[in-house]
């Protein structure tokens, strides 16, 4: 929910998506029908089993793939009618992402990892430097501008990779297990940043988890099994309790 | 720009594996650069003669059918060549394999040149001295090459053992058949090719071939004179060069080696680009996934090995140059700076060009999708 607890504008939703893989003559439904809704200053958990086809909706949110059926509308874009390159330019300017494994460039400083995002969109590396720098402070890694990935901490750098993430003002947030490698206090820290970044700006996020600690951050808890929403968006969905209960 | 930054960071937080991949390729580049420098020094040693005259037409006669040292054209076909309209000047050679030796020195092979004294028929340069000057027997320009580079202006030379002549000048880059040369007057050609060919007529004249400065394409003056004298053989200085014996296969040959070491260097840079790529394949995938073109990748890539492949070929050409400076004289390599230019260059585009095809198809076909954990199917 947004800070004043009234829904804000849609950012994006999923209307009946499925989508279908070929697994040589065979065929796997991956995500069977899904609807789904998620506002601005709103962040969404999808929760569920391996295999229950959590990661393939966070594609189809991402834009990383399209739906055989159904369609996923951010904003105005449809993104199953979007080219591969429009796609991508999509992603880079209007969608953040935290992977599970931060995926820095090793051999780029955390600032120019960060910078990264805004040299993508055609920013100019001065700039994007200096937007860099500012998110990095306020992500408490002011000391650790300068150091390569490899010289961070795990939680330093779910942090380098989610300031990346927030660089060019994404209007939506998608994090995939983001504190799997985490221990607990750094899991909290990771996840209090990202929580307060989706909920803010009139941005919404989704975050892919196995793990209730990061779930109990979610306004919404949707539970996904054998490819379909158990309880759908719009329904009573589970509290956190519930799901912490399993 | 995004892929060169990302390019030029790499490699600045990779120096060691940078070098090493760099010395690796300029491995196989010395192998490209030494065997390209030693048909360059093969061919030039063979040819210098036709490269040292200001001539771009060459006449022999039919039998000798472009090479030198068969002709026996007399100076009757220069008089009649200088009355044609597409012919500006001509001058005569002869050419005759003989031995010098300089100060006593132990006889070494050569060839003596004799020249008529016009502007084709000589040598364009001399590096010391002068050419002899008609009606002065008794001296000669000799190729510097000569007694391993120690012969100066003033020494007396002896030839077949039979003829002494004064040096009054040195040429460069002049040679014939990997032998220097020793340019002679009229008379005194005449006279050392009667004693070393005991069986020539001896005539006060040159025999030998005949050498045009045309006013014309010299293809189309060639090809006419070609065409109104059936005893004639007539063909470009580039002709000539190529009927020089030996050159021919040396050329094939040894460009069939550079050749195929190129190939296998360019593939060398292909492979590795592939490898650098799978290596990199779930950063590649996750930058993918985060909005970055496959150009932008591939940009990366690209620049990358443009930028080993010149290291490699700053190495390569450092080490030709260090081999040729130290292999014995016989050994005719020549480091030019248009053989390094050359092979640098052509290999320099053809190695970006084998690494983005190469990367190309793995780019391209990264899926952004496999960066957020997989769903087992």
């Amino acid at each position: 929910m947004s800070e004043t607890g009234v829904p804000g504008d849609l950012v994006i939703r999923a209307d009946r998506v499925t989508k279908v893989y070929e697994d040589g003559e065979r065929q796997v439904t991956a995500v069977d029908g899904v609807d789904l809704s998620v506002h601005a200053g709103e962040l969404v958990a999808l929760v569920g089993p391996s295999g229950s086809g959590k990661s393939t909706l966070l594609a189809l949110l991402g834009a990383l793939t399209v739906p055989t059926r159904g369609a996923v509308r951010l904003g105005d874009w449809d993104l199953g009618t979007l080219s591969e390159a429009s796609r991508t330019r999509l992603r880079a300017r209007h969608i953040g992402f935290v992977f599970q494994a931060a995926n820095l460039v090793p051999y780029l400083t955390a600032r120019d990892n960060v910078a990264l995002a805004g040299e993508l969109v055609g920013a100019s590396r001065r700039a994007s430097r200096r937007e860099a720098e500012g998110l990095l402070v306020e992500m408490g890694l002011a000391d650790r501008l300068g150091h390569l990935p490899g010289a961070l901490s795990g939680g330093e750098r779910q942090r380098v990779a989610l300031a990346r993430a927030l660089l060019v003002g994404p209007r939506l947030l998608l994090a995939d297990e983001p504190t799997a490698s985490l221990d607990s206090d750094r899991a909290e820290q990771v996840m209090g940043l990202l929580a307060g970044a989706a909920r803010a700006e009139g941005r919404a996020g989704v975050v892919v988890t196995h793990d209730p600690a990061v779930a109990a951050w979610a306004d919404r808890v949707l539970w996904l099994h054998d490819s379909r929403l158990v309880v759908p968006d719009g329904g009573e969905e589970r509290t956190v309790g519930e799901f912490s209960r399993g | 720009m995004t892929g060169a930054r990302l390019a030029l960071a790499e490699l600045r937080a990779r120096p060691g594996r940078a070098t090493l991949t760099s010395v690796g390729l300029a491995l196989v580049l010395l192998l490209a650069l030494s065997v390209t420098a030693l048909a360059d020094g093969l061919v030039r040693g063979s040819t210098g003669v036709l490269r040292a005259l200001d001539a771009d037409v060459v006449v022999t006669d039919e039998a000798a059918n472009h090479q030198l040292l068969r002709s026996r054209l007399v100076g009757a076909e220069r008089t009649a060549l200088l009355m044609r309209p597409d012919v500006a000047t001509a001058g005569q050679i002869g050419l005759v394999p003989t031995s010098a030796s300089v100060g006593g020195g132990a006889p070494e092979r050569v060839t003596a040149v004799g020249f008529s004294p016009d502007a084709p028929a000589m040598p364009r340069d001399t590096v010391d001295g002068r050419l002899p000057r008609p009606g002065e027997p008794g001296s000669a320009a000799v190729d510097v090459a000569l007694a391993g580079g120690d012969v100066v202006v003033g020494d007396t030379l002896s030839l077949a053992g039979e003829r002494e002549v004064e040096v009054v000048g040195l040429v460069d880059d002049a040679s014939f058949l990997q032998q220097p040369t020793v340019w002679l007057g009229q008379h005194d050609w005449a006279r050392l090719r009667q004693a070393v060919q005991r069986d020539a007529d001896y005539a006060e004249q040159l025999v030998g071939a005949t050498v045009l400065q045309s006013t014309e394409h010299p293809e189309a003056v060639a090809t006419a004179i070609t065409e109104e004298h059936d005893e004639l053989a007539v063909t470009t200085r580039e002709g000539a060069v190529a009927a020089v014996p030996g050159v021919s296969a040396q050329q094939v040959t040894l460009g069939a080696v550079v050749a195929v070491t190129l190939a296998v260097a360019v593939g060398l840079a292909a492979l590795i680009g592939v490898l650098q790529v799978l290596e990199r394949r779930a950063l590649l995938t996750a930058l993918r996934a985060v909005g970055a073109p496959a150009r932008t990748l591939l940009a990366s890539v690209a620049v990358r090995g443009v930028l080993l492949w010149v290291g490699a070929l700053i190495v390569s050409t450092a080490a030709t140059v260090i081999l040729a400076a130290v292999a014995p004289p016989s050994v005719p390599m020549e480091v030019r700076p248009v053989i390094v230019a050359s092979v640098g260059g052509i290999s320099l585009v053809a190695a970006t060009l084998g690494v983005t095809a190469a990367a190309w198809p793995i780019l391209s076909r990264l899926d952004p999708q496999d960066a957020v954990a997989e769903e087992p199917l």
